[in-house]
């Protein structure tokens, strides 16, 4: 997380990237507390939040097509129409930019 | 058949470090492919290669595996577990005895004394701190003063259901191991029991002067001392207000080297631990997590920025000599005689720092986490990345641990090879819905970050109706090209193709990625379904419409 606030959020932020952590484990979801104090101290200004994917299972569906991987971490991007235009298991933060460049070029 | 025989003997290559492909003799051949899907049902590929296109070199490993350490004989010390997802965060060479340490979910002892026959002395140790989900508390920095070498000190940060600890290993008892397949007595470590501190938490440290300096975050370095009877630890000294988020710590006699995440290397004069004073400081940019100095040398392991290496000649005014790109993001680094192994999570790098100003690549490696699909051979995709976080170096000799196993390797400095690197989402190549009809298509950048050109010489995909285009590129070393996979839409039912491209990379002969057209489920060019949770701050709810009208990054993640 601290990679992808100083590699995107202070980048791409002001361009209009919307950077969101999400935590689909069902160990967390009763203690947002301790979720919290872990983020604390990586200096992250993005929003963290607990996804219940028993509530919108978007984690575990997109897990479901990843057979063999890593459950963590996730990348996804999603275009200023709200579609799905790139998701990764594992980090490369390489050819995330040059999608985020990408897709931040395109017209509103 | 044929198909099968081409890949068995790549694999062989591959493992051994031999040769790389070499020119076919048969100007053109046909083969028939059979492949198995569960999307599409059984179905037949025709394909035809042609060899009109460049000839591939032939060329050694510069990094040549050695072991996977793990087999029988990792029974013997520690519990008898043999593991195989350790999650090897350190690994660490001593010379003085030929050992390697690493923390990972457990911690362990190595004899690497014959880095190809490297064998476990201790294996599977962690320490008893609850953990309601029943995570190990391994370990994720260790390091030992040279003095006192069968006290090895660990640390770990915490995590979200245990506590930071800072903790003593000690190595000086040996048992008969009657029950075992090794012949000489194995390590019998004792874990002292852990030191902990209310809102501490500890990351990096180095056992020096008799003391132990041990990098906090946010609370800045704690000084340390072991009682030499009961191996209880405490603190004697720290400095609290002058690092915002320090990470690791390197003391050189009165000297310490810390490196904070976000602002760089600190310099700091540690002769009264109790005074701790600030020499210099020197923002690097990037994400600062491990640094090893020699001599008038820093070399930072600075995430995206890569490998840094930092002029300390004068601790009152470091100055940044060279930044270095590694690829994906530099997370640990070792140092030895001239040359630096850097984990950069998707691969290892290996560079010769004889000209600071210009590191200069000697050769790379990559693991990948094996699946086995015998009992679904039609569902089969293929292996990913193993992230790979430690690293150490000793001559020709380099340690790698990745979130499997340690492994050993061999380097050949006088060797040049290519070396592909293909970005991680080739595993899962969205081409979206593609009408009936119509082609829809996904464009893969093939990078050679390797010392000599990359020749391509077939790049093809198991269905019938996805292509790869071209077939064939010389892409030359620095350098990357692209190839197009496209899907011509004979139905408008799922399809999904595994694209393999064959090259004359001596340690990835065949590379292979996952194609997929008009997905089950939710994939790439579907609308992001609404998604809602708990901010961990606030406990307000969170939504997906938050990011409405914007460029969303989501990224999943876990505390552990």
């Amino acid at each position: 997380m601290p990679d992808l606030q100083q590699q995107f959020v202070e980048t791409y932020a002001s361009q209009g990237l919307y950077t969101v952590a999400l935590d689909p484990d069902a160990d967390d979801y009763e203690n947002p507390a301790a979720v919290a104090a872990f983020v604390a101290n990586q200096g992250v200004t993005f929003p963290v939040a607990l996804e219940e994917t028993a509530v919108t299972p978007t984690y575990s569906t997109i897990e479901g097509i990843y057979d063999g991987a890593n459950p963590y971490p996730v990348q996804i991007l999603v275009d200023r129409k709200g579609m799905i235009r790139y998701v990764t298991r594992e980090y490369d933060p390489v050819t995330l930019h040059e999608r985020v460049q990408e897709l931040l070029a395109e017209p509103p | 058949m044929v198909r099968s025989t081409l890949v068995v003997v790549a694999l062989v290559m591959a493992a051994t470090g031999c040769r790389g492909s070499s020119p076919p003799e048969d100007a053109t051949r046909t083969v028939t492919n059979t492949v198995t899907n569960t999307v599409t049902n059984h179905h037949t590929a025709t394909h035809t290669i042609t060899e009109e296109g460049p000839q591939p070199g032939r060329f050694e490993r510069t990094l040549v595996p050695l072991v996977k350490v793990f087999d029988d004989k990792g029974a013997v010390g520690g519990h008898g577990v043999l593991e195989d997802h350790m999650h090897v965060d350190e690994v660490r060479f001593r010379e003085a005895d030929d050992r390697l340490f690493y923390c990972s979910y457990t911690f362990g002892v190595i004899d690497v004394s014959e880095p190809h026959d490297a064998e476990y002395m201790a294996q599977g140790y962690d320490w008893p701190l609850e953990s309601p989900v029943g995570r190990n508390t391994g370990c994720l920095h260790l390091d030992w003063d040279d003095d006192d070498p069968d006290i090895v000190y660990v640390t770990h940060r915490g995590n979200y259901d245990f506590h930071p600890h800072l903790s003593v290993v000690d190595l000086s008892t040996t048992y008969d191991p009657k029950d075992t397949l090794k012949e000489d007595p194995a390590l019998d470590p004792v874990l002292a029991p852990s030191f902990f501190e209310d809102g501490i938490s500890y990351e990096g440290l180095d056992a020096e002067n008799g003391l132990v300096y041990v990098a906090l975050h946010s609370e800045g370095i704690g000084v340390y001392q072991r009682d030499p009877l009961t191996n209880e630890m405490a603190r004697v000294g720290g400095e609290a207000t002058l690092i915002p988020n320090a990470y690791d710590i390197e003391v050189v006699g009165t000297t310490a080297y810390v490196v904070d995440e976000q602002q760089g290397l600190f310099v700091l004069d540690v002769t009264d631990p109790n005074d701790i004073r600030l020499v210099s400081q020197l923002f690097t940019g990037g994400v600062v997590r491990d640094l090893d100095v020699d001599g008038d040398r820093a070399y930072l392991a600075a995430g995206g920025l890569g490998l840094v290496v930092v002029d300390i000649s004068d601790p009152t005014a470091p100055t940044m000599v060279s930044a270095t790109s590694t690829g994906g993001t530099a997370v640990r680094l070792g140092y030895d005689s001239g040359r630096v192994a850097v984990a950069a999570w998707n691969d290892t790098r290996v560079f010769d720092v004889s000209d600071p100003a210009s590191p200069r690549l000697i050769g790379a490696t990559r693991n990948e986490r094996y699946k086995d699909y015998a009992d679904d051979p039609g569902n089969e995709r293929p292996d990913i990345t193993a992230r790979t976080l430690g690293v150490d170096i000793h001559g020709d000799d380099l340690f790698v641990g990745n979130w499997m196993v340690p492994y050993t390797y061999a380097i050949h400095e006088d060797r040049l090879s290519p070396y592909m690197v293909l970005p991680e989402d080739v595993f899962y190549m969205g081409l979206g819905t593609v009408e009936v009809g119509q082609v829809g298509s996904y464009t893969l950048r093939v990078t050679n970050d390797g010392t000599a050109p990359l020749t391509i010489t077939d790049a093809w995909a198991t269905h019938p109706d996805f292509a790869v285009s071209p077939a064939s590129a010389v892409v030359p070393a620095g350098d990357s090209t692209t190839l197009t996979v496209s899907y011509t839409a004979a139905s408008d039912e799922p399809a999904t193709a595994i694209v393999n491209i064959v090259s004359d990379d001596p340690a990835q002969p065949l590379r292979k990625g996952y194609a997929v057209a008009n997905p089950v489920g939710i994939g790439i060019g579907d609308a992001f379904p609404y998604t809602e949770g708990t901010d961990v701050n606030t406990l307000a709810a969170w939504t997906s419409d938050e990011m409405e009208g914007q460029v969303g990054l989501v990224a999943y993640f876990a505390t552990f």
